[in-house]
This record gives structure tokens, C-alpha cells and sequence, in this order.
């Protein structure tokens, strides 16, 4: 598409590589979109996910394998998926001015895909022992932990997989959580409770990591103390809302409200994936939600043409 | 001078040896973690920009385990700058390239 009235950089930029903004990459290449896609990690979360089991054509595949099948067919059709830190978006007339920490672009349209964040306890111990036993990636970390002890914080279904998965290398895992059961999937629960490294821990929360160079104990709220090595942190995720926040994006619960066409209230700016309020939140969904937020773009910038 | 080597074999003699001539920055890596694959380039770049005020050892810990325990590695991407063969500096996880350069002013 051309503009003749000034120089703006792309039709549309994503901003967010996880399956989202990947897939919206792929619609925008075969609708001629000039395009662009920034973000930190290719693929968010989901690249970091043990096994995905869901995703149809694939029994079964790693974050990291899907993940990069999908930027791969995105590299193939000629967009460019740049590791740059958007720090501001400013109105213009003709779009959108997009400051990163590395330069400045501008672009007619913007697709926010920003998926969410792995949520922090904010325990004393947490911030001082990130890679001397404290992780919130068993896919990464999980073979550093061959014959020890570790805990898993939280209940839901990224517990209980970082369990399992952790389980292949450690001698005991335990599962702490607040409440008195598990929140995953069926199929994931049955899994951890007949594995019999695994020991759960109900009603229960960790109040402070300690050590001296690396994680060697654990206290809870009840007093008890464990000798541990390692601790998963799986405390759920959180959107990470300032840059809607800023644009004056409509919100709810920090998630951008998106209407069927995944259009914000803002005109030029549309959300896909994790970030919108949409109920599911699952790799497959997230992708489609791309594919219609670009698509949309598209039709938008053929009615302005 | 070379601006990057890659340590194989858990042959880390020569990484030390090298320290004492100028900072070496070791990028503990593993094939199978994604923020690893994010964070490659980011140094390889640095490496490159930073014309010998430092060298980059990327290091597998695949194939290096003995080297990787030996310097208590629980978590990847583990960097480690290294200076007359001691460690004066480290951050583990994938950091923006603005917060690596950071790192680097601060340490060189």
C-alpha cells in the first residue's frame, strides 16, 4: 500500500512475537502489508511451554519447536521480526509514532499482541536467587536439578506440567499452593497425582527463600521450614497493560476490550492474543485472533486508500 | 584479535588464560531453552560493536557439563564476566540489549 502524502515506515506494525502476533505476521505478509514485528522473546510464554498437546497437526511438540516453525514461515515470507523494546506510542496524523529502545517508526497501524507475564511472589529471596535456584522456566532450568529437592509454587496447570517436567530430573517435588486443590486440566491432575515423586501441599504459602551463594531453604507461613535446592515459581500471569494504559486503551481487569474484529476503541489500533479480554487463552486462539486482527488492519487501510 | 570463541570439551583453561589479558564475557547456553536463542545475537552484536574490550566464550552446557557444574549453572541463559581468571560480574535470563550495555560499561 502507498502513501503519497508522507514517508511512513510500514502499514502495520505488531508489536509482540508469541503465536499472536506471529500468525498476524503471516496474514499481513500474504495481504501486502509492508510490516514489521518487534518483541523481547519470540514466542512469549509459549515458547517456554514443556509439551503443547493441543495444537492441531501436532500430537504433541515442544513451546520451542512450535514456535519456531511459526517464526521460521514468518521469516520465509519477508517480514522481519525485530528484538526491539517499544517504550512509547504516540498518535499522529497518519498513524502511529512508535519509540523503541533502540529507534523510532512509524506505521498506519498497530497490532498489540503482548501477551502476559509470569507473575512475581515478591518474597524476600526471590529477586536475589533468579539463577541460583529460583526459576520461572522449567523448560530452561528443570536439567540443572538432576537428584535434588524442589518446590513448585502454585496450583494451575503450568504447575502442574513444571512439576511433571521437573520431575524427570529431581529426587522430590513438592507443590505449594493457597488453596486445598488443584486448578489444572483433568488429564494434567491424574498425572501428578500418581506420580510418586510429587507431594502436594495444601493451604500453604512460601514466605521467604534463603541461602548463602544458592537456594537451600524455604520458610511457610505455618513456620515449617524445608530443605530445598531449587523453586519454580508458577504463580500465574499478568497482562502487561502500561502501553495500552498510556494509549488510553479501554481495559478490563488490565486485559484490552476487543470487539469481534479485535479492534480497540482506539481507531488504527487493534489487540490479538493473551492481551485481550477474550475468555480463552490457549496458543490456538491466540493465533486466530492474530489472523483476524490482521485481516482487519487490512480492510481498514483499503477503505482509507 | 578475535572478538568470539566457542568453548568445547569443557576446555576452560583457555578461557581463564585469556581473562588475563582482557574481560572475557561467557554466555552459558543450552540448545533447548528459547531466552538462550533470543540472547545469542544480542552478545554476538555487543561482541562485534565493543571491537576487543571484551570476548565473547559462548559456552554449551550440553557439552560442557564439568564446566557448567563447576560454576554452579542452575539456570540458562547464565552469563559470567571473567577478569584475571575471577568472575567480576553476571546476570542470568534474557536482558534487553540497553540493559547488557549497561552491564558492560559499568564492568569494562
Amino acid at each position: 500500500m502507498k502513501n503519497c502524502e508522507m514517508k511512513v515506515d510500514y502499514d502495520l506494525i505488531i508489536i509482540g512475537s508469541g503465536p499472536a502476533g506471529l500468525t498476524a505476521g503471516v496474514y499481513a505478509a500474504r495481504h501486502h502489508l509492508k510490516t514489521l514485528v518487534m518483541g523481547k522473546l519470540v514466542g512469549g510464554i509459549a515458547s517456554e511451554a514443556h509439551k503443547i498437546c493441543n495444537f492441531p497437526t501436532y500430537h504433541e511438540i515442544s513451546g520451542k519447536e512450535l514456535i519456531e516453525k511459526m517464526e521460521e514461515q514468518v521469516n520465509k515470507l519477508g517480514i522481519k521480526i525485530e528484538n526491539e523494546e517499544v517504550i512509547e506510542i504516540k498518535k499522529e496524523k497518519q498513524g502511529f509514532l512508535i519509540k523503541t529502545d533502540k529507534k523510532e517508526h512509524n506505521a498506519r497501524k498497530i497490532i498489540l499482541a503482548l501477551g502476559r507475564e509470569k507473575r512475581k511472589i515478591n518474597i524476600p529471596g526471590e529477586k536475589e536467587f533468579l539463577g541460583k535456584g529460583v526459576s520461572y522456566c522449567a523448560v530452561c532450568d528443570a536439567p540443572f536439578f538432576k537428584d535434588k529437592e524442589v518446590v513448585v509454587i502454585g496450583g494451575s496447570n503450568s504447575a502442574l506440567t513444571t512439576s511433571l517436567l521437573v520431575s524427570e530430573f529431581a529426587k522430590k517435588v513438592y507443590i505449594i499452593l493457597r488453596g486445598d486443590r488443584l486448578k489444572g486440566v483433568p488429564a494434567q491432575i491424574h498425572l501428578v497425582e500418581k506420580n510418586k515423586k510429587i507431594q502436594i501441599i495444601f493451604n500453604s504459602n512460601i514466605i521467604e527463600i534463603t541461602g548463602k551463594n544458592k537456594v537451600e531453604k524455604i520458610k511457610l507461613d505455618n513456620g515449617k521450614e524445608m530443605n530445598i535446592n531449587g523453586v519454580f515459581i508458577e504463580a500465574g500471569t499478568i497482562p502487561p497493560s502500561k502501553l495500552a494504559e498510556q494509549l488510553g486503551i479501554n481495559l478490563e481487569d488490565g486485559h484490552i476490550i476487543v470487539n469481534k474484529k479485535q479492534e480497540t476503541n482506539i481507531k488504527g489500533i487493534f489487540a490479538a492474543g493473551d492481551i485481550t479480554n477474550n475468555f480463552v487463552k490457549q496458543v490456538i486462539t491466540a493465533a486466530a485472533e492474530g489472523a483476524i486482527a490482521a485481516i482487519s488492519a487490512y480492510e481498514e487501510l483499503s477503505k482509507e486508500k | 584479535m578475535e572478538t568470539e570463541i566457542e568453548v568445547k570439551n569443557n576446555e576452560f583453561e583457555r578461557v581463564l588464560e585469556l581473562s588475563s589479558k582482557v574481560p572475557v564475557v561467557v554466555d552459558f547456553y543450552a540448545d533447548w531453552c528459547m531466552p538462550c536463542k533470543m540472547l545469542k545475537p544480542i552478545l554476538e552484536g555487543l561482541a562485534k560493536e565493543y571491537k576487543g574490550k571484551f570476548v565473547l566464550a559462548k559456552l554449551n552446557v550440553d557439552g560442557n557439563s564439568e564446566i557448567a557444574s563447576k560454576y554452579d549453572i542452575m539456570s540458562v541463559p547464565s552469563v559470567k564476566m571473567f577478569k584475571n581468571k575471577k568472575i567480576i560480574g553476571e546476570f542470568s535470563g534474557l536482558q534487553q540489549e540497553s540493559a547488557i550495555r549497561k552491564w558492560l560499561d559499568e564492568k569494562l
